[in-house]
């Protein structure tokens, strides 16, 4: 039996078959470019869904609209779809435009080489475009070939003078060649051109930090946070300066800025609870240093900052593991040998105290902290008078060159000199005394030293920075102690990172520091 | 009922996403706090439902019928996903309820209230862009429209064409010498023939031609923003010419009684915002802010631009006041230039631009730049400095401030959703020139939640004090011992031949685990194999 439905034409079944498939064309399709406009204005204010759907319903494409798409696809993060579509739009139309986008979305992938290729190719459309070649200065940083990077970045600012990113970029790479004068000659030019520019002042006071121009590069981060009082690296840096000063309060108010938006920034962190140490609250400088650590359990600084208040706290045994933790992370950092004698001292291990001292001084000679350090140690375990005596010695000419190279009196810690003339070694040129304090030393200990400083790595330079200076932690005690009666400023010119450091950058020091992790154990 | 359905679900999402945005914007800067009893706004009108879907440039304030009373023209979009039917509307507002529509037979791009006569009273037509015509409106009736002119085809595409209309249509030949016209670049193809050279299937191809064939081959350029400028006198009820530019990269002046081109210029790309200013017949400049990212600055007599600025990301307002130029971009940040391109500001604002609108208010001679965010506030600038900060419950699409009805100074917004709010400005309202962020930021008062310490940490730490030889011993010993114990097990590993692979005798699977990263935060990966 035949079912009805087989006789009936198909035609009949889907009477619109015909007109529906031409109907798919509007009668005049000299307008299809009718809805551009709207287009460009949603992508403008960023209605991606609202676009799509548009598209899905029109009843043709355009150029334009795979273009729109493909921005919406990089907007959103698919940049390997959207690069297909810009591809698309450059065989159907090889434009400037096109190409740059192509070019764009082929080294957000990460393919520079490609990149660099397809920028090329828009320069032979283009002499004065200052996106070009500026990506193209980009793309060679990342490759690491910094001349070509320099030269494009020299001609985008040829061809557009305001530019800051180009600033900016052009100054990175120069630091990162370690030219630091011509870096810092142009992030000079650039701050000229955009006086407002917060991350341009904020590089130029790091650099006159490095070079422990304070004041100056205290009127750089001021600058930078006038125009901008909520941008972060400048407020790290100032803080910086701040805390130097000793006026930690302050510090303290700034840095909550940075916690109300970045709560989870282990260098953050590591300040406040070194604010809270040098306002001798040290539970809470424990907890946030804890909490530092917590957050990035591979930085030195956080680490010895926790040995250093767990000293003060006369928590030897914690401060000796965190000091052997952070010597496991660099095994140059001799400040954390030095420390790592005192707490090994206090802990009555007097061999391995006098094995890290005596590291701690192959490392860095020259350091007075740790040379008066060890003159202490070496007076509480009865070493020969002799060898004391070369100690200190050594002490008094190295706090004098300290002494002569500090610009400012507060870089250097006058009461070390009080110390060394309690140990029986006054300062100025050497008297040997004739004979050594037999007897123990023993100072009123009050309040344990304000304090010290803090420190967070600075992702731009190694962190065994040999200029780095530690303030003197409780010095060891057999049977007695013996208590530097205050304590000093630090004079440590490492300074904070800004947390959002370029890639590069970071990467350089992660590699670095995974290099240090292979080290050799501290002497046990 | 559907495009009901679906109307929902969109303005669903949409809220979604604005929460979001919320939630986040709880951590950004931080903008004044508008506080209601000191705000400088009146809410006068609130209406979340009123189905209004627009931009800023077809938003119109004028006394339309020359009775002394503003009314606010929006040309309506209607719900444009609804597509193949269209709902835009020509809507007239007298005070805040509408008092008549007219339909539009397509999406309208700009709307502007023009005098095309000398006439008393001044009554003024209402040109409204849509596709590639600008009708004008006389009492809110059609009465004119004006089609941009066609542009120049290559005379081998007309041939091609021809000859399909004759008969022997061959979709290959067409094909090739189209696809050749097009390589070489010369002169632009028609849409119709770049649709046929994007047609893959020859059979599709086929009816395309048969269905085109018949009809006349044309290009012509669509209307993408028009603008007003006086013709000979620069008084406010004066003669108008309409501004138009076009998607093909070039800005029309007509006349807007007879509809006669005046001006033609050439825009380097096709422009989507214009500003201008001046007297036809005098001196005037036009400001071009185009789809590449650049501003171009058009004089009387030149048809090519005299200055150009490089925006590093696409405008998404742009605003005159005298010398200065304002514009908003697409990456948040606001600019302030010289009509020479010299860069006077920069401000990053906390939330990408969704409508700019210029506030001008002759009474207190108050200038500014209102600037709607993504994160439902408007910021309010004068010259530089952040004066005054509005809350709104919704994003603004589109915004005008000026008279409406007989108050002075209202601003009206159009929302995401279509929402109608308008607020009128105090008249004891007063701003100061400085900047109203001015002082520390909102952070600053937040406290810093320090990790608390338990009496357990404590007690051992009284314990460490006492006891810390005996505890570090202990410690070395048990973290020797552990070296120890894991040096054997790794050295037992190696002779034994163990790799992480591992295989059981019995059953046929592999486990195969990997730890990427160091941590605290690390990733392992897994895998279960079946061989």
């Amino acid at each position: 039996m035949e079912t009805p439905t087989n006789a009936v034409p198909p035609s009949i079944l889907k009477p619109s078959a015909r007109s529906i498939a031409t109907s798919k064309w509007p009668n005049d399709p000299s307008t299809i470019d009718k809805y551009n406009w709207l287009l460009h204005v949603m992508y403008g204010r960023g209605e991606y869904d609202r676009i799509q759907q548009f598209i899905r319903v029109q009843p043709q494409t355009n150029p334009y609209m795979t273009y729109v798409q493909a921005l919406v696809n990089r907007q959103e993060g698919r940049i390997a779809e959207a690069l297909d579509l810009f591809q698309k739009s450059v065989v159907e139309n090889p434009t400037l435009v096109n190409i740059k986008q192509v070019a764009k979305s082929l080294a957000l992938l990460g393919r520079y080489r490609v990149a660099i290729d397809a920028y090329k190719e828009a320069l032979t459309r283009t002499t004065n475009d200052w996106e070009v070649f500026h990506n193209l200065g980009l793309c060679y940083m990342q490759l690491r070939e910094f001349n070509e990077a320099k030269q494009y970045f020299l001609q985008a600012l040829q061809v557009s003078e305001i530019q800051e990113a180009s600033y900016i970029a052009l100054g990175k790479v120069l630091l990162l060649e370690g030219e630091r004068d011509e870096a810092e000659a142009i992030f000079e030019r650039g701050a000229r051109r955009n006086p407002e520019s917060p991350t341009l002042f904020t590089h130029i006071g790091l650099l006159a930090f490095e070079r422990a121009h304070y004041t100056k590069a205290f009127e750089c981060f001021g600058t930078a946070l006038t125009f901008c009082p909520t941008h972060i690296p400048a407020i790290m840096a100032a803080c910086q300066v701040i805390q130097k000063h000793g006026d930690a309060d302050v510090a303290l108010s700034k840095y909550r800025i940075i916690y109300g938006r970045k709560p989870e920034c282990a260098q953050v962190w590591n300040n406040i609870g070194m604010c809270f140490f040098s306002k001798k609250k040290f539970v809470a400088a424990v907890s946030c240093l804890k909490r530092a650590n917590y957050l990035a359990p591979f930085e030195l600084y956080v680490l010895y900052n926790l040995a250093l208040v767990h000293l003060y706290l006369q928590q030897n045994a914690s401060a000796a593991i965190f000091l052997q933790s952070a010597i496991r992370i660099n095994r140059k950092h001799a400040p954390s040998y030095a420390l790592l004698g005192v707490a090994l001292s206090k802990l009555n291990d007097s061999d391995n105290a006098e094995r890290a001292y005596a590291y701690s001084l192959k490392l860095d000679s020259a350091d007075p902290m740790t040379l008066l350090n060890y003159g202490i140690f070496q007076a509480n375990t009865g070493v020969s008078p002799a060898k004391i005596n070369s100690t200190m010695q050594q002490f008094h000419r190295c706090y004098a060159e300290r002494a002569a190279a500090a610009a400012n009196p507060r870089d250097i810690d006058a009461s070390m000199l009080d110390v060394a003339t309690k140990l029986g070694y006054p300062a100025p040129p050497p008297a040997p005394p004739s004979d050594l304090p037999t007897e123990k030393l023993s100072f009123p200990s009050g309040l344990p030293p304000p304090p010290a400083f803090p420190f967070s790595t600075n992702s731009n330079r190694p962190a065994d920075d040999s200029a780095s200076n530690v303030p003197p932690p409780p010095p060891p005690s057999a049977s007695s102690t013996l208590s530097p009666s205050d304590s000093t400023k630090d004079d440590d010119p490492t300074k904070q990172s800004p947390p959002d450091e370029p890639e590069v950058k970071t990467k350089i020091y992660d590699a670095n520091r995974h290099k240090l992790r292979r080290m050799k154990q501290e002497p046990t | 009922m559907t495009s009901n359905k679906r109307d929902k679900s969109a303005s669903r999402q949409y809220q979604e996403i604005s929460g979001n945005e919320n939630e986040s914007d709880q951590t950004r800067p931080t903008t004044a706090a508008a506080n209601d009893a000191k705000s400088k706004w009146l809410a006068a009108h609130n209406d979340f439902v009123a189905g209004i879907n627009t931009v800023g440039t077809c938003m119109e304030l004028v006394d339309l019928f020359a009775e002394g009373s503003v009314n606010l023209v929006v040309a309506d979009f209607g719900n444009i996903l609804l597509m193949p039917k269209l709902q835009a509307k020509l809507k007239v507002f007298k005070s805040f309820s509408l008092l008549k529509e007219n339909n539009l037979s397509d999406l309208p791009c700009a709307l502007v209230a023009c005098y095309t006569d000398n006439l008393q009273p001044r009554i003024p037509a209402l040109a409204v862009a849509s596709g590639s015509a600008v009708f004008l409106f006389k009492s809110l009736r059609p009465y004119y429209k004006f089609v941009l002119p066609q542009i120049e085809i290559a005379q081998v595409e007309k041939d091609v064409w021809h000859k399909a209309r004759e008969g022997n249509v061959d979709i290959r030949a067409m094909h090739d010498v189209l696809n050749e016209l097009h390589r070489a670049g010369t002169v632009p193809l028609t849409p119709r023939s770049l649709t046929f050279l994007q047609m893959s299937k020859s059979n599709e191809a086929y009816q395309f031609v048969e269905h085109y064939k018949n009809v006349e081959l044309k290009r012509q350029s669509c209307v993408t923003c028009m603008k007003k400028l006086n013709k000979n006198s620069a008084d406010e009820d004066g003669l108008n010419c309409l501004v138009i530019g076009t998607e093909d990269q070039h800005i029309y002046i007509v006349e807007a009684e007879a509809f006669t081109i005046l001006a033609t210029m050439t825009c380097p790309a096709t422009p989507s915002f214009l500003e201008v200013s001046g007297v036809y017949d005098v001196e005037f400049r036009i400001l071009a802010a185009c789809r590449n990212g650049y501003i171009y600055l058009f004089r009387r007599g030149n048809q090519t631009p005299r200055n150009a600025i490089y925006l590093n990301s696409i405008a998404v307002g742009l605003e005159r006041f005298g010398k200065n130029i304002i514009v908003g971009c697409m990456d948040s940040s606001l600019h302030c230039y010289t009509t020479k391109g010299k860069r006077y500001w920069k401000h990053i604002l906390p939330a990408p631009i969704t409508a700019m609108c210029q506030i001008d208010y002759r009474p207190k001679g108050f200038q500014a730049v209102a600037v709607a965010l993504a994160n439902n506030e408007i910021h309010l600038y004068k010259d530089k400095f952040l004066v005054d900060v509005i809350q709104v419950e919704e994003n603004i699409y589109a915004m005008k401030f000026g008279k409406l009805g007989r108050e002075d100074a209202t601003l009206i917004m159009i929302t995401k959703n279509g929402g109608l709010v308008i607020k009128i400005l105090k008249r004891t309202a007063t701003f100061e020139e400085n900047d109203t962020l001015h002082g520390p930021p909102k952070e600053q008062q937040v406290k810093i939640d320090v990790p608390k310490r338990t009496k357990l940490y404590v007690d051992q730490t009284l314990r460490e004090k006492e006891q810390a030889e005996t505890m570090y011993r202990i410690f070395q010993q048990d973290l020797i011992r552990l070296k120890l114990l894991t040096g054997k097990e790794f050295l037992k590993s190696v002779q034994a031949g163990l790799n992480p692979v591992a295989k059981t005798k019995t059953e046929a699977i592999r486990i195969n685990a990997e730890v990427h990263g160091l941590g605290p935060r690390f990733k392992l990966t897994v895998k279960l194999q079946n061989t």
